[in-house]
């Protein structure tokens, strides 16, 4: 390099000089899979995995419960729309085990736009299974068929 | 999900403008938000190379940064400004980085020693062409974020001082003094290098 004794000279010689950094050819495709949406992108919150959660084990706690006839008090639609709620969760639930099962075991659940959220069904299984009960609900019921 | 080769066979989606591209990908066209970080990813993984010091860092904020674009595609108004709105992101996650490095000043020392240590490491230190180029690139490393961003998109990446304002959420006037600045503390610190040169 010549000796260029003007410093805005020899700075601008320096800063032109830089290389030029390319991408690699790795960043597409390592964009593309995160952004990709999952082979099922579950809506379901995490406060609606809590809720059915909480549910599949009051409803274990209490087997006998659910094959009681309504009090009189209840109303009936109000019944039809928990034991749809039921079932809907029963079924989610039974999709998180079916991917864990299947060597899945991270759900995306959403983003906070600074970090995604995700369930570890392993973790959540270890957990239950620590307090003695399983993924999938063990009670039934009007209208389920019995064993 | 595609491969490059894939990308490079569809000039098609190449030769469409940004704004066409942009419609599609806001219908979930992975291709076409593939031939957008192609159009656009030489640009951030330069800028972020010279914000961070180092490559694999840059490539790994760049991913980020086209990720957080596409995560939030309806929050950009399309103006022909996508070049100044990818560097914003990139800017405010190399902020981002530099506020978590701060909470950590207690292990300043130990952060410092590491990051020294990794930045001797990084092959493309090593590869560096000279003596002049690593004193220059220590010294923009040490320049503050504020003046360091303005400098690199202006002095190595070329862009107009409209556009760095634009991806720096700032006026064009802070930019150029900002600008002036960053050049006569590059100066400063390159100085005793250029004297020990001359006298040597």
């Amino acid at each position: 390099m010549t000796q260029d004794p003007d410093p805005d000279h020899q700075l601008d010689a320096l800063l032109a000089g830089l290389p030029h950094e390319t991408a690699s050819a790795d960043l597409i495709p390592a964009v593309l899979a995160r952004v990709a949406p999952r082979p099922r992108r579950l809506t379901l919150g995490l406060a609606a995995l809590a809720a059915a959660i909480a549910l599949a084990l009051t409803l274990v706690s209490h087997p006998n419960r659910s094959r009681e006839q309504p009090s009189p008090g209840v109303d009936p639609s109000q019944l039809e729309a928990l034991t749809q709620q039921y079932r809907q969760l029963a079924s989610e639930l039974e999709t998180l085990e079916l991917l864990r099962a299947a060597g899945r075991p991270i759900v995306y659940v959403g983003s906070t736009g600074r970090a995604d959220i995700v369930l570890d069904l392993e973790r959540l299984a270890r957990r239950r299974k620590n307090q003695g009960t399983g993924m999938a609900p063990a009670t039934f019921l009007p209208g389920d068929p019995q064993p | 999900m595609y491969a490059e080769s894939q990308l490079l066979a569809g000039p098609r989606a190449l030769c469409l403008s940004d704004s066409e591209l942009l419609a599609r990908s806001r219908a979930c066209d992975e291709q076409a938000f593939g031939a957008l970080i192609h159009r656009h990813q030489d640009l951030v993984v330069n800028y972020l190379t010279r914000m961070l010091g180092c490559r694999q860092e840059a490539e790994d904020m760049a991913q980020e940064t086209f990720v957080r674009f596409f995560r939030h595609l309806d929050r950009y108004t399309d103006q022909g400004t996508l070049r100044a709105y990818l560097l914003r992101i990139a800017t405010n996650l190399v902020r981002s980085r530099a506020r978590r490095r701060a909470r950590w000043h207690a292990l300043e020392p130990l952060v410092r020693a590491s990051e020294r240590h990794r930045q001797t490491a990084c092959p493309q230190a090593e590869a560096l062409a000279g003596e002049a180029q690593r004193q220059l690139l220590d010294a923009i490393a040490r320049l503050e974020l504020r003046f360091r961003a303005p400098l690199i998109l202006r002095e190595i990446e070329g862009l107009p001082y409209r556009q760095i304002a634009r991806a720096l959420d700032t006026n064009e006037g802070t930019i150029k003094s900002r600008l002036h600045r960053a050049r006569a503390l590059l100066k400063d610190m390159l100085e005793p290098y250029w004297k020990g040169r001359q006298s040597s």
